[in-house]
């Protein structure tokens, strides 16, 4: 019995059609989610390459201006920071930064370089404007433009994270 | 049960008339139409292990659109080293065993208890003059059951395979497939 059952069975498998097509058309909402998928993606970068360029066409204008104006223009960026208590910790933490890119695991090499212009930028912000700082530590404008920097610093660490659990979770 | 017939759409493509390798490549360039070509060919075949798998046709859909959508985000993985198809394939049964991972971890041990009650109900005709509907029958498989008979008698994969891509004993998945066939052979015998 079990052997007419067996192959009763094993005919009717071989008759199973290999294609079934969805009751309709899934295209829209594969579509659909790749174009989300898509924006998302996209704004990511865009939001911090302009915000990044923002911050430091910015950070440079305020910093040439005040540096201008003051008595000792003369003195060099580089002279200034280094002057600065902070400046070594700041230094550090942008290797951190860097080095968590570079070494970042599952990154395409262009995303990586993407990733690691908008850093350097924001980075070379924060120079800036802690250098201006330096010469004027209360001006409330210098401390605010920081703040964003610090906070785009940290969108794009976070959105670095993103693309790679994206990537790890794909096949 | 569930109706899990299928269902024939006009848009189907040829899988021999145009060279695939191209639109991949097209696709993984960011080429969305190119992609529907690719999703046009293979989403029979991909919806019908989906649906084989799932054994529910909501979750069916929801696991065929989400291996497409796996599939071209990863595209620029895609090697070519073998078919789209074979490809999405994979995606798309890895995509219905993540959904039942659960299900899989607590089918490590094969319980028979409900079997009989299994066994015992009547298939129901869905092609008069035609004998049962096996798809249905399937569907109404236990899921490890099931997952462990479509894997092994449909798609072909052996013990070792499935074991693998389940996290299954290859004992536990023999024992599966037995349940799996000992269900199915009772339903075709009403």
């Amino acid at each position: 019995m079990n052997n007419v059952n067996d192959d009763k069975l094993q005919k009717a498998v071989q008759r199973l059609p290999q294609d079934i097509d969805p009751g309709h058309d899934l295209w829209p909402a594969i579509a659909a989610r790749i174009g989300r998928k898509q924006r998302a993606a996209r704004p990511l970068w865009a939001y911090a390459l302009a915000a990044s360029l923002c911050v430091a066409v910015g950070a440079g204008s305020l910093y040439y201006g005040l540096a201008r104006h003051a008595p000792d223009a003369a003195v060099p960026v580089e002279v200034a920071t280094t002057a600065s208590p902070g400046a070594v910790y700041y230094a550090q933490r942008a290797a951190f930064a860097e080095n968590s890119v570079e070494t970042a695991p599952n990154l395409a090499p262009a995303t990586r370089a993407v990733i690691l212009t908008n850093l350097r930028i924001i980075e070379g912000s924060m120079q800036q404007i802690l250098a201006a700082l330096e010469k004027d530590p209360n001006n409330p404008r210098l401390r605010t433009l920081l703040y964003d920097l610090y906070q785009n610093e940290a969108r794009l660490l976070a959105a670095t994270q993103q693309i790679q659990t994206t990537q790890r979770n794909d096949l | 049960m569930e109706s899990v017939l299928a269902m024939q759409s006009p848009t189907r493509i040829p899988l021999d008339t145009i060279d695939e390798t191209d639109i991949a490549a097209r696709a993984r360039d960011g080429d969305i139409a190119a992609f529907e070509q690719l999703y046009r060919r293979h989403v029979g075949r991909v919806h019908a292990v989906c649906l084989r798998l799932a054994g529910n046709r909501t979750l069916a859909e929801e696991c065929t659109q989400d291996a497409f959508v796996r599939a071209w985000e990863s595209l620029a993985k895609f090697r070519g080293e073998s078919s789209f198809g074979t490809w999405v394939h994979r995606i798309a049964v890895n995509t219905v065993l993540e959904r039942h991972r659960t299900q899989l971890r607590q089918a490590a041990w094969v319980t028979t208890k409900s079997d009989e009650i299994l066994e015992a109900v009547p298939a129901e005709e869905s092609d008069p003059g035609h004998g049962i509907d096996l798809e249905q029958c399937i569907a109404g498989l236990p899921a490890a059951a099931r997952m462990v008979f479509v894997l092994f008698d449909v798609e072909g994969r052996s013990h070792e395979e499935i074991a693998e891509m389940t996290g299954l004993a290859v004992g536990t998945s023999k024992a599966h497939l037995h349940r799996a066939r000992r269900i199915l052979r009772a339903r075709l015998e009403t």
